[in-house]
């Protein structure tokens, strides 16, 4: 294997991951860890509703000196300032010392900006907006993540109200990864989390292959994805696919986040923030263009990737000055696995055409002259059309 | 917003698995006791330990776990002896002639020169309910070891060997990291220790 010749790297380590049998039961312990004993509990209005899913969530704090301030299930897929100061509202009249974000997305989303109201005293966000940056760290993070997931959860930033805040002090401090949250959704939100997962690890070995740290962490996003996709869509309900796919997610998120911005997610943010429909289902439109266009250019790829996304057996087969490629036919089948159960084009999802100029330049205009404008309007333009057969 | 809503939630006690778990910590504390008596391997092996040397195997939070209501009537014979169980935690004694001595649940004024913490109830009961070894345990993080890591080595080795005296095989082979084979110990000596164990743990 061609080893990495570059040790000059950055990469924050953040946060603690607890995953498998019995994680939640090991909350408190990390709660007292950090001198905290009542949390404030954020979670999504939709997992808020499974009363057997919230009642083992409180049953795996029994016996412990943890007394939850409150469960506050008021979060739709959406994070907005008058839900977060009702929540920061929330947390000061209980005297909460920590937050605890059940299920991912919008809940942690809100998690995150409620830490920051009551961490910095703020009443809203306007001068975090303005570059005012988060000046401490703030209260005890705790994220459980769902099977649906946005990609931010173990991530440096948070999206309120549209707009995006990134400090390294919104890394959450402990990720809970433990089945009895993570299974449960269904088909199409796994393979909506997938997508995300996959673009962000695929844009990490992509765009980082000199980061070794990284690459560590993006390697098994990839393994996972690619053992566990498959039976995770078939049984969303399976408790190893569920943790493996959570997992995934998670490793992916912290690797991008200190990776350069992947021309996918930079184009399926701004999709996003213009339609209003979620970023994972544009990631899952877009990366087979993305993928296409990357052979096209012959841009080289580490030979890791075939590894990671493929397997030992793929990796050995394949002569060494073939892997690269190799390695991106093997994430155009990865790609297809999820697609299946996704819409294939932005067509199929009735964007207006005439706003995809607009969405290339705002994109190349964030990847700061990384990504041309002309590029990322041709990646737009060959998802427009059906890209693949469902 | 109405708070009253979203109220305090005290999340309970699992009362079955802290009675399990005081059964099994004093059970296992007593049967040490003895089978540092009249067993010879575990005599070897307790004798790594320093002399003057106190263990203790408990479950955090300390606090969430008191003494058990009817601590405080025992007698003072009882409970110096352990002859009944009375807390989650074990506490061990090597006296300074090298002998080996269960000291009950309460640690007030006993110095502790080994602590052995699971995270919670829930791993105490995964670990003496047999559905993980310790070593599985140790390697999932379920316990935490505050001294010198070597002892606590020593005494793992001990748990495993009165845990096979203790338990038919087909649970002991669970528990321990691996069951030994015949020419190791021998089916005679594993039941007739089982027997003098029992006998001598529940009685004096």
């Amino acid at each position: 294997m061609k080893m990495h010749s570059s040790y000059d790297y950055e990469f924050l380590n953040y946060p603690k991951i607890i995953s498998g049998k019995c994680s939640l039961e090991n909350i408190p312990a990390e709660l007292a860890g950090y001198d905290a004993q009542k949390p404030l509990v954020i979670v999504r209005k939709s997992l808020g509703k499974n009363g057997a899913l919230i009642k083992k969530f409180i049953r795996a704090f029994a016996d412990s000196m943890v007394i939850i301030g409150a469960i506050y299930d008021e979060v739709e897929d959406y994070a907005g300032i008058s839900r977060a100061r009702e929540a920061a509202l929330l947390f000061k009249d209980r005297g909460c010392d920590s937050l605890i974000a059940l299920g991912s997305g919008a809940a942690v989303d809100l998690a995150k900006a409620v830490n920051v109201l009551v961490s910095e005293k703020a009443d809203n966000f306007s001068a975090y907006y303005e570059e005012k940056s988060i000046s401490g760290i703030l209260k005890p993070l705790i994220v459980v993540p769902a099977g649906l997931a946005n990609g931010r959860e173990a991530s440096n930033n948070l999206i309120i109200d549209n707009r995006e805040i990134k400090s390294d002090f919104l890394y959450p401090d402990v990720m809970v990864i433990d089945h009895r949250v993570a299974a449960g959704c269904s088909a199409a939100d796994v393979a909506e989390s997938a997508a995300i997962a996959f673009a962000q690890a695929f844009h990490s070995f992509v765009g980082n292959s000199g980061n070794s740290m990284v690459a560590a962490l993006a390697h098994p996003a990839l393994s996972y994805l690619s053992q566990y996709l498959e039976r995770g869509m078939k049984k969303p309900q399976n408790k190893e696919a569920s943790v493996a796919l959570v997992n995934a997610s998670v490793m992916a998120s912290i690797a991008y986040a200190n990776a350069k911005p992947g021309i996918t997610n930079l184009l399926a943010e701004e999709l996003a923030r213009a339609t209003g429909i979620s970023s994972g289902i544009f990631m899952g439109i877009l990366l087979p263009a993305v993928i296409d266009f990357l052979v096209k250019d012959k841009i080289k790829i580490s030979d890791e990737f075939l590894l990671a996304a493929g397997s030992l057996d793929a990796y050995a087969a394949v002569a060494a000055n073939e892997r690269g490629q190799k390695g991106l036919e093997t994430a155009k089948k990865l790609v297809g696995v999820f697609s299946r159960v996704l819409p294939v084009s932005l067509n199929e999802l009735k964007v207006q055409k005439y706003i995809l100029a607009e969405i290339a330049r705002d994109a190349a205009q964030k990847s700061e002259g990384f990504f041309p404008a002309v590029d990322c309007a041709e990646i737009l333009e060959a998802s427009w059309e059906k890209t693949l057969t469902k | 917003m109405n708070i009253n809503k979203y109220p305090e939630i005290h999340p309970g006690k699992k009362l079955f698995k802290r009675v399990y778990v005081a059964i099994m910590l004093w059970t296992v504390g007593k049967a040490i006791q003895v089978a540092a008596k009249v067993d010879k391997e575990v005599k070897e092996e307790l004798a790594k330990l320093p002399d003057n040397f106190t263990l203790r195997m408990m479950v955090a939070p300390e606090k969430a776990f008191p003494l058990f209501f009817y601590a405080k009537t025992l007698p003072a014979f009882v409970v110096d002896k352990g002859l009944l169980f009375y807390g989650i935690q074990m506490i061990l004694h090597k006296d300074k002639e090298g002998k080996i001595k269960y000291l009950g649940a309460d640690p007030k004024g006993k110095k502790i020169d080994l602590n052995i913490v699971f995270k919670n109830i829930e791993a105490a009961w995964m670990v003496l309910s047999f559905q993980e070894s310790t070593a599985t345990a140790y390697m999932h993080d379920r316990f935490v070891v505050e001294g010198d890591l070597v002892h606590s080595l020593t005494f793992v080795r001990v748990l495993d060997i009165v845990e096979i005296f203790l338990l038919p095989k087909i649970i002991a082979k669970l528990a321990v990291k691996r069951y030994p084979k015949w020419a190791e110990m021998s089916p005679l000596r594993k039941f007739v220790k089982r027997v003098v164990i029992y006998i001598r743990a529940y009685t004096f």
